[in-house]
């Protein structure tokens, strides 16, 4: 009897003294780090072998202040989560599912976001193997500015003309990485959907809240990926 | 540095100061972009890059560490599963560092 109400509450606690259901969750999870360390491991030594002028600077090939933006809706994502486990356990039924419905519209906004910047990124040339910069760099950018009327126009298609394709690795570590996180916010979003439906059928309570509980700690994972992702990515 | 979080009269639980942390990561996360928005709206580098970076990653992993503490409860779980949790990403760092370090 004990057994079955520990299980249908999730409070199945074991010699580790952690409960069953969330020592599965973490054992998951550091599964995910081991592969994520591995993935970001490898880029960083891709981008070591490359040589330094094949690989862009920051914000010369992505958009930064747009990821930037990206970032902090997800930080701001992971303070819902963790306020709806506050309010669920508080007893707070309503604003527990409030809090869940504003995770789900910024993890959608993340992915919205990420979708369009992959759009102009292979819209601007960058793919696996290759990305376009201006040939001249800040040279023929200062000349498109200081130039005026007509002889602004001429300058900016010289500028234009001088696109040079570079032929580098910086697209496959971008795309993978971005990629595989891009894919674990995509399962979060679809796992979050499951809570919200069984938080609105009442399935969750203050006593019974493991279940949000092992998804809060899959997003925050995500999030703390990001956090790596975006400095190493689009940083550094 | 923390304040210790208020206990739940009923249920027992303990809320960690998540605002707290979120204005953290958000501080952090400004100080981040800094000097790369600089650069790209003012055409003004206020640090070199070579400098930057090490200050860039240590500023990342703190904020990884933040969430994983405070977010994930590990400072209020057992110790061995911060261990076992953040330990593979030492180690990536650590060969990263090495790898850089050739």
């Amino acid at each position: 009897m004990a057994f079955n109400q520990a299980l249908s509450t999730g409070h199945t606690e074991e010699t580790s003294g952690v409960g069953s259901r969330k020592l599965a969750m973490w054992i998951f999870l550091i599964s995910e780090v081991i592969f994520f360390s591995g993935l970001i491991g490898g880029s960083i030594l891709i981008r070591v072998q490359t040589p330094p002028e094949s690989w862009p600077f920051p914000g010369e090939v992505l958009d930064v202040p747009l990821t930037s933006l990206n970032t902090f809706i997800l930080i701001v994502s992971s303070v819902t989560v963790v306020q709806a486990l506050a309010a669920l356990q508080d007893g707070k039924q309503m604003l527990f599912r409030i809090f869940l419905i504003a995770t789900f519209i910024l993890g959608s906004i993340f992915l919205g976001i990420q979708a369009y910047e992959y759009v102009k990124l292979t819209g601007h040339g960058l793919t696996f193997n290759s990305y376009i910069i201006h040939a001249g760099g800040h040279a023929a950018g200062a000349a498109a500015e200081e130039a005026t009327g007509e002889e602004h126009s001429a300058a900016t298609e010289t500028a234009e003309a001088e696109e040079l394709v570079v032929n580098s690795p910086f697209g496959t570590t971008f795309y993978i990485q971005t990629g595989f996180h891009g894919a674990h916010v995509t399962i979060g979003v679809l796992w979050l959907l499951i809570v919200i439906i069984k938080a609105f059928a009442g399935s969750y309570s203050a006593q019974n809240y493991v279940g949000v509980e092992m998804f809060g700690l899959y997003w925050h994972f995500v999030d703390l990926v990001w956090i790596l992702l975006f400095t190493i990515v689009y940083l550094v | 540095m923390m304040a210790k979080p208020p206990k739940h009269p009923e249920h027992g639980h303990r809320h960690p100061p998540y605002m707290m942390i979120f204005l953290w990561l958000t501080l952090l996360t400004a100080i981040e972009v800094f000097p790369v928005m600089t650069e790209i709206y003012f055409g003004w580098v206020p640090i070199p890059h070579h400098i930057w970076v090490p200050v860039l990653l240590i500023i990342a992993l703190a904020k990884a560490t933040l969430v994983a503490l405070y977010y994930m409860h590990l400072r209020y779980d057992k110790s061995w599963l911060a261990i076992l949790f953040l330990s593979p990403f030492f180690f990536a760092m650590l060969f990263g560092i090495v790898i850089v370090a050739r």
